[in-house]
């Protein structure tokens, strides 16, 4: 049922995607800027940047570019960069694990502290933890992400000095044999463990500004859903039974009051990669976010869908996972 | 009890693993690699692009035919050791250097200039619009080599210095489905130049060593190691600077300048450069088409305000189109002043006493410069009664502007960004009429038949007491006409170590390092 219920929402993924390139390639090509000039860069005589426009295809009416992209996506070509001349495809598989690093790395710390965060703050309403909680929210969400990055930068690196500025390694240090992409994952697989560490600690810091405002919302919904749940009957009936205080939170309420974080937490995979932007920028981390600012930059608009698309595999599919592990937490969620 | 066992141990594990990245998270110094953060990525190190995010790297990677000197404003032997160009101007002929190896190891020859020119010419991107007047190229021996043109043209000899040689059988031996190697070289490196790419991260970091087998002396050269880190951000840089992390901060933000000045342990690095900020007046808009009122509105600027403001007192007033490090600049011709008054009476004189029209100003809202100098004119030409209509644009959207003679713009904030370091083709190709429709550099849409003779006949000599002399009165008559404010020269500054040494600007290459002439002085 579920393997069904998976197959519904990826068949679904077709018509997003088909509506998303419908509306980028309107967008791209509504807007007042020459992508063949773009790329053929300034001072490029205009014979050069008809030959670039003619190369890149550029040349072709908007309605036979369109159906040749959906064509050839149907065929996994994403097409070509105008700044790289590289496929798109190839681009996306090269900075796609940096990301996905970062946006694991800022989930975890998301879920580590704001879960328990939030638990504290809903079962000790009023004392430290709560007031924790507040700051978090209200720093996290009230604060532009890009102005965090760069006072965390200037905070634990310029004042500190105990993270680095930003990139994934330091300068003296090699990347591990590629594997993956992932230098936590290669470096644990070719046992590099000083690149590891180093890896890490370059990790640390922009995974923490990226977490920042999912803390905040995470840990606030986490409390909003801890306080229902402990008023339940259930959890009455379980206090009077005689049970620790940690059983009664612990096994009766938490798993319950796990359901809206868990809902969140799906479209927080999507936000943090939508984040991360700005926040790669900041870091110089090398990921989607970074290949994205370029390519707009450069009004790259192959890569700018691309990157699009893949953004919105990644919010359909995170979703999905989410659904399915409603399932496990919830025996009751049948599909 | 097991419950808190097990949370115990779940303490202490992540309590490890966070001492563990805190701890000793060192970074590795060497006194002899010099470390850069700039904030254009180079996408590509294929050196058929000079741009400045490119040829950062392709000036270590790769070597040029003839190299620009900075002090003599002349091209110099380089991979050529001399070069003679025949009476009728058509005929060049470069004899080689012997010795010279590619990274490869391959010898550097006659061969690989004429395959070099081939794949700049079939690609038709970036410096293949110096070779246009190329018709030919013929090898004479392994280290001689001869380019017929189609007509004269001095500004081929300037040219060179951008052009840089790739090895051929490095080419041939990594094409991919025709594509003369472009592929390749976006992560490597076909030079003979004094440093290899050892390694590429994309977006993160290019690592050059030394070559050891470098066909020139090195002198006090003593630079093991060039790291390129991509810092998007200039706080970013600075703040790596001052912790002593990189050498040098290509991307300093103005407004850290006088803090980088009280730094006893960092160096500003300034020069002028060859790029002028100006007003371009669309001398097809009327009142522009009245000289006097060009005039007038280039008299109501006022140049040390934006010297000041926009540049923070760094760079200087610019003479007229010609910057002060082109051969040809006269340092006599005379500043235009900034006088209201003055401006006041030469727009009475023109018909417009109280001025009354309004002026559409295009400008870049992404850089400072243009903002500023935007505020001031809003400011002074309104004391004249010209309102001022700003309109806000990326560089794109400009040069098709500046393209079509119907276009809205009356001015444009822009710069001269000279694609050339001669001095002749610089005039030719913003203010010739050939270029007006066709380059988006005649940005004032401005032609003058006595000036395309005069820079006709500079470009068609090779002779260089002819071309300064013809390129003096070519300025003259374009200064007197005034398609344009020229404003200032903008100001290149970096920032670095103090034990960096040997930095000097070159024109010819604009915003790059000359890692090769450059040494580090006691870096710790």
């Amino acid at each position: 049922m579920i393997l069904k219920y998976a197959a519904r929402r990826l068949l679904f993924l077709i018509f997003v995607v088909i509506g998303i390139t419908a509306l980028l390639f309107l967008i791209t090509n509504l807007l007042p800027a020459d992508p063949a000039r773009a790329a053929a860069g300034p001072g490029a005589s205009p014979q050069q940047v008809e030959n670039l426009r003619h190369k890149l295809g550029l040349d072709q009416p908007l309605y036979i570019r369109y159906f040749r992209y959906l064509g050839n996506l149907l065929q996994g070509d994403l097409g070509i960069s105008t700044r790289t001349r590289k496929p798109v495809s190839d681009e996306l598989r090269k900075y796609l694990p940096a990301s996905l690093e970062l946006m694991i790395a800022a989930m975890l710390i998301n879920l580590l502290i704001a879960v328990p965060l939030g638990v504290l703050s809903a079962t000790r309403p009023g004392r430290l933890a709560d007031s924790v909680s507040r700051l978090f929210a209200a720093m996290g969400m009230g604060m532009p992400l890009f102005w965090v990055a760069l006072l965390a930068q200037f905070a634990f690196y310029g004042k500190l000095g105990i993270l680095p500025a930003g990139g994934r390694l330091s300068i003296s240090v090699m990347p591990p044999p590629y594997v993956t992409g992932s230098y936590i994952v290669d470096a644990v697989i070719g046992g590099q463990w000083l690149v590891l560490k180093d890896a890490l600690s370059h990790l640390l810091l922009p995974a923490m500004v990226m977490a920042l405002p999912e803390v905040a919302v995470t840990s606030r919904l986490t409390r909003s859903s801890m306080l229902e749940v402990l008023g339940q009957d259930y959890i009455r009936t379980a206090r009077s039974k005689g049970l620790s205080e940690r059983s009664v939170i612990g096994k009766h309420a938490l798993r319950n009051a796990l359901i809206a974080p868990l809902t969140m937490a799906g479209m927080q995979m999507g936000w943090i990669l939508g984040n991360s932007l700005l926040v790669e920028s900041v870091f110089t981390w090398g990921g989607l976010g970074f290949l994205a600012y370029q390519a707009i930059y450069k009004l790259d608009f192959p890569v700018i869908m691309g990157v699009a698309l893949l953004m919105c595999g990644v919010f359909v599919i995170c979703n999905l996972l989410i659904d399915i592990l409603y399932a496990y937490v919830d025996p009751r969620i049948q599909y | 009890m097991h419950s808190k066992c097990k949370t115990s141990w779940l303490i202490v594990a992540l309590t490890s693993l966070i001492l563990t990245v805190f701890a000793g998270a060192a970074l590795g110094r060497s006194a002899t690699t010099l470390v850069v953060a700039q904030a254009e990525y180079a996408f590509t190190f294929d050196p058929i692009f000079n741009w400045a995010d490119v040829n950062r790297i392709s000036r270590l990677a790769f070597d040029p035919l003839l190299q620009y000197d900075a002090e003599t404003k002349a091209v110099i032997p380089w991979v050529a050791k001399k070069w003679e160009i025949s009476e009728d101007g058509l005929t060049y002929t470069f004899w080689l250097e012997e010795g010279i190896t590619f990274h490869d190891g391959t010898d550097l020859t006659a061969s690989d200039v004429k395959y070099t020119i081939e794949r700049i010419v079939a690609l038709a991107e970036g410096v293949s619009r110096f070779l246009e007047n190329v018709t030919n190229v013929e090898i004479v021996d392994q280290y001689t080599i001869v380019l017929t043109l189609a007509a004269p043209d001095s500004a081929l000899l300037e040219a060179f210095p951008g052009l840089y040689i790739v090895s051929e059988d490095g080419v041939k031996a990594n094409e991919t489905d025709g594509d003369w190697a472009q592929a390749y070289l976006q992560d490597h490196d076909l030079g003979s130049g004094p440093y290899e790419v050892n390694l590429h991260e994309a977006e993160q970091r290019t690592v050059l060593n030394r070559y050891g087998s470098y066909w020139r002396d090195w002198g006090k050269n003593n630079i093991e190691q060039v790291v390129w880190l991509w810092i998007a951000e200039s706080a970013t840089q600075r703040l790596m600077l001052e912790r002593g992390e990189i050498d040098i901060a290509m991307q300093v933000s103005p407004a850290d300048l006088p803090d980088f000045e009280a730094d006893p342990d960092i160096v500003v690095h300034s020069f002028s450069t060859p790029i002028i900020l100006m007003t371009s007046f669309r001398t097809i808009h009327e009142p522009l088409t009245n000289v006097l009122v060009r005039k007038a509105l280039a008299m109501a600027i006022d140049y040390d305000y934006v010297l000041e403001v926009a540049y923070l007192g760094y760079g200087q007033q610019a003479r007229g189109p010609l910057p002060s490090t082109a051969a040809g600049y006269d340092p006599s011709m005379p500043l235009v002043a900034f006088d209201l008054d003055a401006a006041k009476e030469l727009l009475a004189n023109a018909g417009y006493p109280d001025g009354g029209f309004t002026l559409k100003v295009s400008y870049e809202s992404g850089q400072e410069d243009k903002v500023r100098t935007l505020e001031m004119l809003e400011q002074n030409w309104g004391a004249l009664g010209v309102a001022v209509e700003p309109m806000a644009q990326d560089w794109m959207a400009q040069a098709e502007m500046q393209l079509d003679p119907n276009s809205e713009p009356d001015v444009y904030i822009n710069y001269i960004w000279p694609a050339s370091t001669n001095a002749a083709y610089l005039l030719y190709e913003f203010y010739s009429s050939d270029v007006k429709g066709v380059y988006d550099n005649n940005s004032s849409y401005w032609s003058n038949s006595d000036v395309d003779q005069l820079l006709y006949a500079a470009v068609a000599t090779s002779d260089l007491a002819t071309i300064g002399n013809l390129v003096r009165q070519a300025q003259a008559l374009i200064v007197d006409a005034a398609p344009a404010a020229w404003i200032a020269e903008r100001p290149y500054n970096l920032a670095a170590s103090p034990y960096v040494k040997g930095y000097v600007y070159n024109p010819g290459h604009q915003e790059t390092l000359d890692v090769f002439h450059m040494w580090l002085d006691g870096k710790p």
